[in-house]
Parts: C-alpha cells; sequence; structure tokens
C-alpha cells in the first residue's frame, strides 16, 4: 500500500512507502491531498513547480508538504497531487526536492472537499531509508 | 518502550502527575475515572497526551502545574486543553502551547428570536448562512486585503473590522481584550503569511470549525443567564474559527526558527514541537508580536463573520442588525501576558492555553462591565448533534488553572476511524430526523465531525463543575448547523 492513515485521536497521522525517497514523499503528498479532494476522482488542470529546501530530510518532509499548502491558498487551488522528480545534497550539505504539483479549480471538486490540512507538523516525524525502500511518517494539523 | 508515567489520585476530578526526572513542577489533569483510563490507555499509542502533560512541566520557569483540561487529548508538544503558565522574567513562550491556528475561537450573539420563530423559517436561515457565511477548503472571505491593510488588521482586530463596517464599536467590549490585544507586531508576519490570507478574513473555514444556531435549552443559574441576556427557548449564533491561513503559516514559520532558539539558548527539546525561546529573548519577543498578530487576525475575522451572520438573520426576519447583541468572543488557542496569583504574590504571567478558554471569574479584571457581578461568560462548543455550554468561572479556578477551563468536548476517535464508522450523508440524516439541520461544504467532514467521534461534553463540563472551576449557565441544543 503506497500511503495509509494511521489512527491518531486528534489529526490525521499519514504513513507512506516507496521504493525511493521521491516515490514515498510523492505518495505522502497524495495522501494528504486525498484529504482535502477525499474519494474523488478528478482530472488535474493546473500544474504548479514546486522547489523547497531543508537541512534534513525528515525537515525537507515537512517542508514540502507545508509548501504545497502554501502554494495551494496562493494560487486558489485544490491540489491532488505533487510529483517529486529529484531529491538531492545541495551545496551547503541540505536537501533539495524538485517537483510538480497537480490540482483544480475549487469549482471543479464543489461538494466533494474534504476538510481542510492546516499544517504538516513534526509529531511522529519519521524518514527511514533502506534498501529497496522507504517509509515516512507524519502527522497532519486538521 | 514507551516511558511510563505515574498518576496519583488528588480527588474524583484531579489527578496528579508528581515531579521526578527533569520535571520542574508537576502535572495536573483534571478528568473522572472514565477520562483518565482512557489517557492510561493511549500511553502504549504513539501519540500520548499523558507524555505531552509531563514533557511541558519540563519547561523552565513554568508556574504551579502543567495543567491539562477535561477535555485532554493528544496535540502538538502540548496536549489539547493544555494550560501552561510561565514567568514573565524566567520563563518562555513555546510554539507548541499555541499551534497552528492562533485564536480559534468562539463567538455567540443572542438573537431577538425564539426557538419557535427560528423553527418556523429554519430551512430559509440555514441555506441563508451557507449561502451567506464563506465557508469550506479554498473559500475566500468578503475582504480583499493589501499588503498595507492587512498589517492595519493584524494591528486592530476585530477594531480594524468594525472600521471597515462589520459589526459596531459597541461590540469591541464584549471581545476578550476588547477584539485587540495590544503589542501585535505585523512585521514579525512573513508576507507568505499575509499573502495567503488576503482574502481569507471573513471565512469560517473547514474541519471542526462551524456556525450553529442554537437555542437555550436549559437554564442553570438564573442570576448569571439573565446578566447575559438568556432565557429559556432563546436563539443564538454560535461561530468558532480562528486565524485562518495567516495563523497556520505563522505556525509553520516559527517552528524553525524556535527550534534555533530552543538550541541557542539550551531549552530541553523533548519533542520537536515543544521548542521556544525565553520571553525577554530576542526571539520570544518576536514570537510574541506574531501570535498577538495572529490573535488579532482571529477576532478581526469572527467580527466579519458575525456581521455576515447578522445580515442572514436579518434578510430572513426582516428585523435591524442592532438588535443582535454580541453576547462574547473568546479565544481557546493563545499566548498572552496576565496577572495571576502565585504563592500569595501577584505576577505577570505568559498564560498558554491550547484548546483552553480563558474563564474569569466575578470581579477580575478585563470583563465586560455588564458581568462584572457574575464572571465572563465561557463558551463550550459541543458537537453538531449534542449541545454546548456556557459557563462561568469561579475565583477557585482563577486559582487552579490561571482562570482557564475547557474548550470543547475533545476528541474521543481518530478521523479514520470516524470515516470508517460513520457516513457524511447518513450522519446528516440522522440529524435532520431529531431536527437539525446540518448545511455541509465537505460531506466526509460530516462524517469526520459525527457526534459518536467526540467525548460526551456533558461528562467533561460536570468535570469542571464537580472540581469547582466553573459553574454551568446554560446548555444550547443546536437546530442549524453550517460545517466548513
Amino acid at each position: 500500500m503506497p500511503y495509509r492513515y494511521l489512527d491518531h485521536i486528534g489529526d490525521a497521522a499519514i504513513e507512506a512507502t516507496g521504493n525511493t525517497l521521491e516515490e514515498a514523499f510523492s505518495e505522502a503528498a497524495r495522501a494528504m491531498c486525498a484529504l482535502m479532494a477525499p474519494g474523488a476522482a478528478i482530472e488535474p488542470n493546473a500544474r504548479v513547480k514546486i522547489s523547497v529546501r531543508a537541512a534534513t530530510r525528515g525537515d525537507l518532509l515537512i517542508a514540502f508538504l507545508n509548501e504545497l499548502l502554501a502554494q495551494q491558498g496562493l494560487r486558489g487551488l485544490i491540489f491532488t497531487g505533487c510529483r517529486v522528480k529529484k531529491i538531492e545534497r545541495d551545496s551547503s550539505g541540505g536537501h533539495l526536492l524538485r517537483g510538480e504539483a497537480e490540482g483544480v479549480a475549487p469549482g471543479s471538486v464543489q461538494g466533494r472537499m474534504g476538510p481542510e490540512v492546516k499544517a504538516a507538523s513534526y509529531a511522529g516525524l519519521k524518514v527511514e531509508e533502506r534498501a529497496g525502500g522507504c517509509t515516512i511518517r507524519c502527522v497532519l494539523d486538521m | 518502550m514507551a516511558e511510563p508515567v505515574e498518576l496519583k489520585k488528588i480527588s474524583d476530578y484531579l489527578w496528579e502527575i508528581p515531579k521526578s526526572g527533569e520535571m520542574r513542577v508537576p502535572g495536573r489533569i483534571y478528568g473522572d475515572q472514565g477520562i483518565i483510563d482512557q489517557l492510561v490507555a493511549d500511553l502504549s499509542r504513539d501519540w500520548s497526551a499523558l507524555r505531552q502533560v509531563k514533557n511541558v512541566a519540563c519547561l523552565p520557569g513554568l508556574q504551579k502545574y502543567a495543567l491539562a483540561m477535561a477535555d485532554i487529548h493528544p496535540g502538538y508538544g502540548f496536549p489539547i486543553g493544555g494550560v501552561g503558565a510561565f514567568d514573565e522574567e524566567e520563563g518562555i513562550v513555546t510554539f507548541a502551547g499555541v499551534g497552528y491556528d492562533c485564536n480559534c475561537g468562539v463567538r455567540t450573539i443572542v438573537l431577538p428570536l425564539s426557538r419557535a420563530e427560528v423553527e418556523a423559517k429554519k430551512a430559509e436561515l440555514a441555506e441563508a448562512l451557507y449561502r451567506g457565511v464563506p465557508a469550506g477548503l479554498g473559500s475566500h472571505g468578503d475582504f480583499r486585503l493589501t499588503m498595507r491593510e492587512i498589517d492595519d488588521c493584524l494591528r486592530g482586530g476585530a477594531r480594524f473590522a468594525v472600521s471597515r463596517g462589520y459589526g459596531t464599536e459597541g461590540d469591541l467590549e464584549y471581545i476578550e481584550e476588547g477584539g485587540c490585544i495590544a503589542g501585535a507586531r505585523p512585521e514579525a508576519v512573513s508576507d507568505r503569511a499575509k499573502e495567503r490570507q488576503f482574502t481569507q478574513v471573513g471565512s469560517l473555514g473547514s474541519g471542526n470549525h462551524y456556525l450553529e444556531v442554537q437555542y437555550v435549552d436549559e437554564i442553570y443559574d438564573a442570576p448569571a443567564a439573565r446578566a447575559y441576556g438568556l432565557e429559556k427557548d432563546s436563539a443564538v449564533i454560535s461561530i468558532h474559527t480562528g486565524s485562518r491561513a495567516l495563523g497556520h503559516q505563522v505556525g509553520t514559520d516559527y517552528i524553525v526558527t524556535l527550534k534555533q532558539a530552543s538550541e541557542k539558548y539550551k531549552l530541553p527539546i523533548r519533542d520537536r514541537e515543544l521548542v521556544g525561546a525565553p520571553i525577554r529573548s530576542p526571539e520570544g519577543q518576536r514570537y510574541i508580536g506574531a501570535v498577538f498578530a495572529g490573535i488579532n487576525c482571529a477576532f478581526a475575522n469572527r467580527q466579519a463573520i458575525g456581521h455576515l451572520a447578522r445580515g442572514c438573520v436579518a434578510g430572513v426576519f426582516g428585523m435591524r442588525e442592532d438588535r443582535m447583541r454580541l453576547l462574547y468572543d473568546v479565544g481557546h488557542n493563545t499566548a498572552k501576558f496576565e496577572r495571576h496569583r502565585v504563592n500569595g504574590r501577584e505576577k505577570l504571567l505568559l498564560i498558554h492555553r491550547k484548546g483552553a478558554t480563558r474563564a474569569f471569574a466575578a470581579g477580575s479584571r478585563g470583563i465586560p462591565a455588564a458581568y462584572s457581578d457574575v464572571g465572563q461568560p465561557v463558551l463550550v462548543g459541543g458537537t453538531m448533534g449534542t449541545c454546548s455550554f456556557i459557563l462561568t468561572g469561579t475565583a477557585r479556578g482563577m486559582e487552579e488553572t490561571f482562570g482557564s477551563t475547557v474548550h470543547g468536548a475533545g476528541r474521543l476517535k481518530s478521523r479514520t476511524q470516524a470515516i470508517r464508522e460513520f457516513r457524511g450523508e447518513r450522519v446528516i440524516g440522522e440529524l435532520r430526523s431529531r431536527g437539525i439541520v446540518v448545511r455541509a461544504h465537505s460531506i466526509s467532514g460530516a462524517a469526520e465531525e459525527a457526534p459518536g467521534a467526540y467525548k460526551d461534553v456533558e461528562e467533561v463540563v460536570q468535570v469542571m463543575e464537580g472540581a469547582g472551576l466553573n459553574k454551568k449557565v446554560a446548555r444550547l441544543r443546536p437546530m442549524i448547523c453550517v460545517k466548513g
């Protein structure tokens, strides 16, 4: 299962997996977006380039998900996901992520929207890389 | 293996985590046996509210206790329902005590209408409120602000909204802090946070935010109810929302800078969200200025929504908006300076209330003159199918919890569990059969917010009254619920 929701009494905890860090991050984005546009087969018609930098992989995950939330609000879109194209080390020893988010105007999913995610938090944060796969976890403030 | 947490029963409604290890003060949790049993069972989970109380108790400058009210459940660093009072000289401001939605709170407006009058036009009013109050994911508020105007909003709070024609000067006295906390620093709020808010002032949001039309189902304290202008079967509107995207972005921005500050000032970081800075440090002062700006943003937001809601009622019932009196507006995610007595001496404290409501008793400073004999109305939201309460604070509450109490029922089931167990359409249908009209912008959100997903608000309120921290004034039952 590429992503799943874990039980968390207050908010939404997500766990995402992938063969690579990029895949796992993309699945985390899909998990978060599916909370806001649940169960809807949505054909995205808007694309936004995403670029995020952070010191650690954990910081990068949180910065990435929060960047999606900010861009979604600033551009007046509902994102359906974000394909993470590359995560690499930058010249300062940190991590740089590049990807492309996809979405639609809110009117396209009127009546099918879920609740808003306020922020991605550090609670329960985990980024585990091992041979042949990657698992990440975090809690989203609803 | 999870760190064990020792619990000692102080009374039927109060439990203590004795001071041990790095704890600087004991933890104290208000709850009955059922609430405590649930918290103990949750110790085996990844997220435990009891461990969060213990972690808060390790922070420098915390006064008396790390406190948790009876609606306690896991939060971020702080438990929801958590209260922490920090000495202004030696203490810290912590992100976890405010979170991602500064000054989320409740506003209640008393309508000059009876339950029967609302019932007669319930569907029409529900439709008017659903259409007239922007709500739901991606919704835009009634304001369109520029960068300069948003700075005015962050300085002026509800006063700014009034200056733009949303409500009246008379409303301001009936808002915590007069609707405008002094010391807000718009320059401490990022441009991104402001840009995200340009179109969101005057919007309800989603999730557990709501607008309800309710009626007074029961009066418990006649003198206080009289002071509040509440009668049995009178109708009110309650609005639950906060600082919207600006508050979310302030949290996102400062959790990064406060981690650096925690390291700089060698503060214990027992939880990544439990970061902060000494109150008197430049980093602490900057964050406090940003939080105060967020507090004012939320006051402006609820002022604008209150005005829109009044307009909807006026349109349906053909009455003047100035006949709809603001009962009170109070936040439950704040950090504010207040004076309280500690060990017999009055001290200036930074009170963090994370999912906890200020509950000032009769005679306290900072409450409207009309309520000075009975205390400030404490607005406690329930669920869309059950009830809400209006309480007052007590002298004992001022002493024990720095004038704080619960903010709502508190979640019992996770959102995923609620979605598994409840269907949004069915929840709405069941509530309709009980006479409650629900208009939801998110059907899945209705399932997540199903009444069965929350603790019994009556039990939670009973605990606080049993502990002597509050008195019940009135119980409200919903007739219309607009969910974001």
